[in-house]
């Protein structure tokens, strides 16, 4: 390359902006992604007493249209909404958003009452990976959920003038749904936060291949970077009432189109197939399927499952 | 003052004025609201690790053995190995990931704020209870900047002191005050 050149281009990568989106990675550093064209999410049906289901399952569709929203042109994925039905959280291969109403537990935990949640957690989410290194499906997404405290917390709908303004249940904090929902689909989609905390495993990098600035330490950025760290939707922390995260900014749409290329997009809309990982059932085709069909399939299984358990 | 009080006073300034989130959507914990839900804070090494399905097949969970160098506060005592479990791990070619669950890591020496929730003990607010140790010049240097920890309130001024805790002795120190103002 000519000096002139790569001095050139030198200066042109220095100005442009670094991203600081962190997509989150196998133990052996493979990114994690959906090998389909979209994300099937479905909400369980209980809902939330702090809202009507009208507006909760609203709010869940907006939450999901704000991402299909700022990601289109350039990302491949679309994050699909089923309607509602009485299901569980845990590892069947269907993406499950479930407010936790009565116990802030996983539940094999209704019986042995070991495995609960933080309570200073007002939501967690979930992530199952093919861990195979080495195999072409490493890192394949197989099964996401979404648990909301609905025990230690408050959701409502914010109203971003007045954020303070609304009063939550007693002993309980407020949280905008949608705030919330917009990051934990984030998660959903492969990314993680935008700065390492003690949670941040010690194999993931940034955008640009360094591990990602301590949480502790970003106030010590130069202020653009600062910026994009914190102002991501994908940063680890909020304020009370906050309501900025509803959007996906562009950092948090760089991590996503990175991830999923419209150049490398699937041919068809599929769900996970969770058999022989972990799991013996399985309720897909392991060819490609038309997206409606996947999400006839997986409605169908529904129905068998809540029949086989009445 | 009996304990109740302060626990439920800050429980009522995290909830109630915070609504905050860290981690994976989480209440911000500074010192005082880490030691106010430990039932134990020790420092040790992170001997072992091992993780299993649950027993309904669909979660996975990992159990770190930590090595007890040292007792903070509560009833664990030194040489003691106890089990911390968070949620995630990897299991038959499947992996788990819970955002917000603290990563403890054989070889690796810490400082954890420890609950129980239900049968195991775990990480005071996931990944907030956890403070990773140097040793630096013959000193356990904490490698957490306490300065930042985002305070649901202004600081007392013996709060703004912390932020110039820097080793697991100036730690120590503070954790037993307020743990001492609990009782």
């Amino acid at each position: 390359m000519r000096p002139s050149l790569g001095l050139a281009l030198a200066v042109l990568l220095a100005a442009l902006p670094a991203n600081a989106y962190v997509r989150s990675r196998t133990p052996h550093g493979t990114a994690t992604s959906w090998r389909s064209s979209c994300a099937i999410v479905q909400p369980d049906s209980g809902g939330t007493p702090d809202l009507g289901n009208d507006v909760t399952f609203a709010t869940i569709h907006s939450s999901m249209q704000a991402w299909r929203d700022a990601v289109q042109g350039c990302a491949y994925l679309t994050l699909t909404y089923v309607d509602p039905a009485p299901l569980e959280a845990h590892y069947d291969g269907l993406n499950v958003i479930k407010f936790r109403t009565d116990k802030w537990c996983h539940p094999d935990d209704s019986q042995s009452s070991d495995v609960c949640y933080s309570t200073v957690a007002a939501a967690i989410t979930t992530v199952f990976y093919v861990d195979s290194p080495g195999s072409s499906n490493d890192g394949t997404l197989l099964d996401t959920d979404v648990e909301l405290n609905d025990i230690n917390f408050t959701f409502q709908v914010v109203d971003p003038a007045a954020p303070l303004s609304m009063t939550p249940r007693s002993g309980t904090s407020i949280a905008d749904l949608e705030n919330t929902l917009v990051h934990e689909l984030g998660h959903l989609q492969g990314l993680d936060h935008t700065c390492k905390d003690s949670a941040t495993p010690s194999w993931e990098v940034d955008d640009s291949g360094n591990p990602p600035p301590a949480c502790s330490a970003v106030g010590t950025l130069p202020a653009a970077e600062l910026d994009r760290i914190v102002n991501a939707t994908m940063y680890n922390s909020a304020t009370p009432g906050e309501t900025k995260k509803r959007t996906p900014e562009t950092d948090d749409v760089a991590g996503i189109c990175a991830a999923y290329p419209l150049a490398r997009a699937p041919s068809s809309c599929k769900a996970a197939n969770i058999s022989g990982y972990g799991k013996g059932c399985s309720y897909s085709d392991r060819g490609e399927l038309p997206r409606s069909l996947a999400v006839l399939l997986v409605a169908l299984a529904i129905v068998a499952l809540r029949r086989r358990n009445a | 003052m009996t304990r109740t009080i302060p626990v439920l006073a800050t429980l009522l300034m995290l909830g109630l004025t915070s609504g905050g989130a860290h981690a994976t959507t989480m209440v911000p914990l500074d010192l005082k609201g880490l030691t106010d839900r430990a039932e134990a804070v020790v420092s040790g090494h992170v001997t072992a690790t091992k993780s299993s399905w649950s027993a309904g097949h669909d979660a996975i969970y990992t159990d770190a053995t930590l090595h007890v160098e040292r007792v903070i506060t509560g009833a664990i005592t030194v040489g003691q190995d106890v089990i911390v479990r968070r949620e995630g791990g990897s299991v038959d070619g499947v992996g788990m990931m819970v955002f917000g669950a603290p990563e403890l890591v054989p070889g690796e020496e810490v400082v954890v704020f420890l609950e129980h929730r239900g049968a195991a003990r775990y990480v005071v607010g996931m990944a907030q209870g956890k403070i990773d140790v140097a040793t630096i010049d013959g000193k356990k240097q904490i490698r957490r900047n306490l300065s930042s920890v985002h305070f649901t309130r202004t600081p007392t001024v013996e709060e703004q002191a912390l932020s110039h805790i820097d080793t697991v002795d100036q730690l120590a120190v503070a954790v037993r005050r307020f743990a001492q103002q609990s009782k």
